[in-house]
């Protein structure tokens, strides 16, 4: 077992690999009285392609969203639900882009708690009945992201981005996706992903690290699993320029909302991701966030409802820097972002008070379970590793002459527009 | 280490909770009174304007700056309504001065009593430019609840059953009356009606209260009236079940069906209800309404039912398709008749006490939450954790069978879809 200290909010990480390749991370605090366990595979909605042992195989969008609803069955007529609701326990799962999580949140039974996330994800159990009646329940699901402009807004953008890279595709699959899934795509999936080499889990909170490892341990040494194919998403090829400039969405929508993003390529900066998220992270709270003369002009003049939220995220090769905002204008506050995004600003000034504001925010982040939890899983995920230290590190690090060497490779050429109102626009 | 101390005096109380779990603090000012429409919407513009700016940082962008040197500090204004008791609620969140600077500790807490004691004001009037901003965005904002099917349909439900409650207060509504404020009438608001709500403050984190409380006083030395409130809507339950359809541009039909109840115990209203609530339709998928809705005829994918004790409204709500309504609610019904008749077993009661138990002990884990229940507790006996725990496990399926009895279902809404065969709204 391995402890990793983040020095900065005094946290320790224990770290182990059973046998069969599963992997534990663990952080225990013993000022807080519950635990969060989550269980998850590296297999997400991008996974409907792979190459395993020389064949290809191919699944419709939206299966490893399907298997995580079919998760929950288990043998005799009972649900993984009955079992932790006795034990008074929350449980839920979600599945995005790259992963699939299985979460418990509780303060009792731990052991219980543990065994049974563990058993009820690597038991696969499913019927061709089961499987007709799951498509009814996410159809509906489907319906519910339909009226969350938000999720269209979004989805919409991700169409005007890419051309073949999977991630435009919704994470449940459409309705025909869903309707066409059969018991031979869940078995597929299941069994090319779910395999503890695939997989990891993470629990923090009010726990005995040696007990939560023996548990683990010795449940995972019970168990026989065939063995790991190494199964490789294929990543479809995508081109730096993009599907669509202009996106008009007409849908319910009372005052215009838009989305304005930019596809670059990560190569072209030459740096970590973490690095490029230290980076972007400050260029864009100085240049757009609520500290910026940009928004308090917006502001001024009404050209925004409230704030511009901005964010930055991977998808394979490429970096999106996106941003989107309520407007009454939206034609008028785009040309104004698109201009700002041309004439990037910093000062050291400016660097010094927004490291001083991610660090405490990265105190403030970590002091709860669950986000703790969370920042685990999206740095195993993206990396392979915890990345915690590093990022202080490269926080305490990051300068002027940093930053400038990002701004001067960035790129605005092939970027999108997506507005949504209740007219074409 | 939690301790518990309320502070008093004449004009109004504060409650502190020390605790060194948590690696932040926070402060909350609450004012509370029964409130009207008109005044909501006062309320709304004031607690977005108060926040943007005060006298000493007089922009949103300088006070934003000013709360980055306080090592991340934040501001949060919300509005809640209990019955026709309104909730206005100003906190400060901020970093335990041990991992920032202890020197900025009393700045910090002046920071929050700036923003409501010193508003930038000229002539006694809010900064028109901020005024105008501030009125713009609660005007889209109010514009763009048309946008969420969820919410449009509860309050269409719920004003079936009372036109004037104010959480069925459609916000097509609140724009009229938005209209017509000016900064004028908003500042005369403020220095008029303001000072006649009732106050409490509530400090939580790992501080030194006994230093902190002089330095609240010093900064919030205002005179309010203490008053008890009765935060319970009334009810007079009457016979007929109100139905309504409509139809408007969404994917998905959202049913919302209303019950009424009244005549509440205390122990029933604080502790019984939530196992009934819990058996019933919340917090898992292991409830009536998701085994009949979703896992047995795969009508949806979200049903819930949820306990709105204030305003004296059990709420069910699913999101199905329209050509569903007839089953969904035929399987709600059912699912309620179970509860009435005590189709309940000893097995789903205590399922129901360790999920209930569960949850209260994973609220110890926020801050927020953890403070809050005091608060509660201060301003109606809503009671504390250990006495809430030790209530629950004595409930009987008897008692739930009797709560039920309370229970009516009142309202049946459904905001569907808009297609060519349902143009018209129907009744």
């Amino acid at each position: 077992m391995q402890k990793i200290r983040i020095d900065f909010g005094q946290q320790d990480i224990f770290y182990d690999k059973c046998s069969n390749g599963l992997e534990i991370f663990l952080v225990p605090n013993d000022k807080v009285k519950s635990f969060y366990m989550t269980f998850t595979v590296k297999y997400g909605s991008v996974g409907t392609e792979w190459e395993m042992e020389n064949k290809k195989y191919r699944v419709p969008n939206g299966v490893a969203h399907f298997l995580e609803h079919l998760k929950f069955n288990q043998p005799r007529n009972k649900t993984a639900h009955e079992y932790f609701k006795a034990i008074g326990s929350h449980i839920n799962a979600w599945t995005s882009h790259k992963e699939t999580s299985y979460e418990v949140l509780s303060s009792t039974h731990f052991a219980e708690n543990l065994n049974y996330l563990l058993n009820y994800v690597q038991t696969p159990y499913w019927t061709k009945t089961l499987v007709e009646k799951e498509k009814g329940i996410i159809i509906e699901e489907v319906k519910m992201g339909e009226d969350k402009i938000g999720n269209n807004i979004y989805q919409a953008s991700l169409n005007a981005l890419f051309h073949h890279n999977k991630h435009k595709y919704l994470v449940t699959g459409d309705i025909n996706d869903i309707k066409g899934t059969t018991i031979e795509d869940i078995n597929l999936a299941y069994n090319s992903f779910y395999h503890p080499k695939n997989m990891f889990v993470v629990i923090t909170g009010n726990f005995d690290v040696n007990e939560a490892l023996m548990v683990i341990k010795e449940n995972q040494s019970s168990k026989t699993f065939n063995k790991y194919l190494y199964p490789k998403v294929i990543v479809p090829s995508e081109p730096r320029s993009v599907v669509s400039k202009n996106i008009s969405l007409v849908k319910n929508i009372a005052v215009p909302k838009i989305m304005l993003s930019y596809k670059m390529l990560i190569k072209d900066f030459n740096m970590s991701l973490l690095s490029l998220i230290v980076a972007f992270d400050i260029i864009l709270r100085i240049n757009f966030g609520k500290t910026s003369s940009l928004q308090e002009e917006l502001e001024n003049e009404g050209l925004t409802v409230g704030r511009v939220y901005f964010g930055l995220n991977f998808y394979n090769d490429f970096m999106v820097i996106s941003f989107n905002a309520t407007s009454k204008y939206p034609n008028e506050l785009i040309n104004k972002l698109m201009a700002k995004m041309q004439n990037l600003e910093i000062s050291e000034t400016q660097i010094e008070r927004k490291k001083k504001k991610l660090l405490s925010s990265f105190i403030l982040d970590t002091d709860n379970i669950e986000a703790l939890n969370q920042f685990i899983i999206i740095d195993i995920i993206r990396e392979g590793k915890i990345q915690m230290n590093e990022y202080i590190n490269l926080l305490k690090e990051v300068n002027y002459e940093k930053i400038r060497a990002v701004l001067k490779q960035i790129k605005t050429k092939d970027s999108s527009v997506v507005i949504g109102s209740n007219i074409n626009n | 280490m939690e301790q518990y101390k309320i502070y008093k005096n004449q004009s109004y109380d504060i409650l502190t909770l020390k605790t060194d779990k948590f690696k932040s603090a926070f402060l909350e000012v609450n004012f509370y009174k029964k409130t009207s429409k008109k005044e909501m919407v006062y309320n709304y513009l004031l607690c977005d304007l108060l926040l943007m700016s005060c006298k000493n940082y007089p922009t949103n962008r300088l006070l934003s700056e000013h709360f980055e040197d306080l090592y991340d500090a934040g501001v949060i204004g919300s509005i809640n309504c209990y019955g026709n008791t309104v909730i206005i609620s100003y906190r400060i969140n901020f970093l335990d001065p041990i991992y920032s600077n202890e020197e900025t500790l009393g700045e910090t807490i002046k920071t929050l009593f700036d923003l409501i004691l010193n508003p930038n004001t000229q002539n006694n009037a809010f900064n028109s430019q901020q005024f105008k901003v501030a009125k713009e965005n609660l005007k889209a904002s109010l514009q763009t609840e048309k946008e969420y099917p969820t919410s449009v349909s509860f309050k269409r439900m719920v004003k079936l059953l009372d036109n004037d409650a104010l959480i069925a207060c459609l916000d097509e509504e609140l724009l009229e009356l938005l209209e017509e404020i000016t900064p004028e009438d908003l500042y005369a608001f403020y220095q008029n009606e303001f000072k006649k709500y009732s106050a409490t403050i509530l400090v939580a984190g790992n501080l030194s209260m006994e230093n902190v409380v002089p330095v609240i006083r010093s900064n919030f030395n205002c005179h309010f009236k203490k008053k008890k409130f009765n935060f319970y809507r009334k009810v007079i339950l009457k016979g007929k079940i109100k139905k309504k359809i409509e139809y408007e541009k969404f994917e998905q039909a959202n049913l919302v069906v209303g019950c009424e109840f009244s005549q509440l115990t205390k122990r029933e209203r604080d502790i019984v209800f939530s196992l009934y609530n819990v058996i019933l339709g919340a917090g898992s998928l292991e409830t009536k309404l998701a085994k009949y809705l979703r896992r047995d005829k795969s009508l949806c994918y979200s049903v819930n039912s949820v306990f709105l004790k204030y305003n004296s409204l059990l709420t069910i709500r699913a999101g199905i398709k329209e050509d569903n309504f007839k089953i969904a609610v035929k399987m709600i019904k059912k699912a309620l008749k179970e509860m009435e008749e005590g189709k309940i077993t000893e097995q789903e009661l205590e399922e129901a006490k360790s999920y209930i138990i569960s949850s209260i002990k994973l609220n110890d884990d926020d801050i927020y939450t953890l403070a809050s229940r005091y608060l509660f507790n201060y301003l109606e006996e809503f009671p504390l954790p250990e006495e809430r725990i030790k209530q629950l496990k004595t409930v009987k399926i008897r008692e739930i069978i009797k709560l039920s009895s309370k229970i009516k279902l009142s309202a049946i809404y459904m905001l569907a879809p808009k297609g060519e065969k349902n143009a018209e709204n129907k009744n």
